[in-house]
């Protein structure tokens, strides 16, 4: 049993300015300004409304970026992500009692201060992330 | 019974959705439809089919047909 809480589900999309019209029609709006993470090779934008999941939109910054695999397998919810406050601890745990395969191992960020994908069984992409010392509410 | 080589290869068929044969060496260079998260389906995959499991740190080496079939050899202990 971990301490992981909820934190977004990542969303391809081949463009945030012809998503975004559509989520501020669902009632989504802007948590974040549109932040680039050249690491990880996307652009993106955390979006919130009442009463529903926290949703981070994604595009990619290249061609042949990380979301192309999932737009051409024509998957757009394609990450959970959990906020950890024991980032190796609980990708272990993932790894050794989920039966997860690190898909991307631990690294800085741009929006957070770490990062790490892992690949459930069931295919299922999994995002733990660090949240910068200012964002942590307690 | 099919061998190790022949099982991967089936596998590879299978995921990469083209013909694999046991006696070529499709690679994550090679093959466009092997991208990372290809690679992680064929890991997991290849784990279920021959009941293994695999190294975290080995499955970033594993990007290649042979070296798929030498690591399953190793972990099941024959071919």
């Amino acid at each position: 049993m971990t301490d992981l809480r909820f934190h977004h589900i990542g969303v391809a999309t081949r463009s945030l300015a012809e998503s975004l019209p559509r989520y501020r029609f669902l009632g989504y709006a802007p948590e974040s300004q549109i932040f680039e993470d050249t690491g990880q090779g996307i652009r993106g934008v955390f979006l919130t409304a009442h009463a529903a999941p926290r949703v981070e939109l994604l595009e990619n910054l290249h061609a042949d970026g990380p979301l192309t695999s999932w737009l051409a397998r024509g998957v757009r919810l394609y990450h959970w992500a959990y906020e950890s406050l024991h980032l190796e601890d609980d990708l272990d745990a993932l790894v050794r009692q989920c039966g997860a395969k690190i898909f991307r191992p631990i690294t800085v960020a741009t929006f957070f201060a770490r990062i790490c994908f892992a690949m459930l069984p069931d295919m299922t992409l999994v995002e733990l992330v660090e949240c910068k010392a200012e964002c942590k509410k307690d | 019974m099919p061998t190790i080589a022949e099982s991967v290869a089936s596998v590879l068929s299978t995921l990469l959705a083209q013909p694999v044969t046991a006696g070529e060496d499709v690679s994550m260079s090679t093959c466009q439809a092997w991208d990372s998260l290809k690679h992680i389906e064929i890991i997991m995959t290849v784990e279920q089919t021959f009941g293994i499991s695999i190294c975290p740190e080995h499955i970033p080496l594993l990007t290649s047909q042979h070296a798929l079939v030498s690591e399953v050899a190793q972990l099941v202990g024959h071919d």
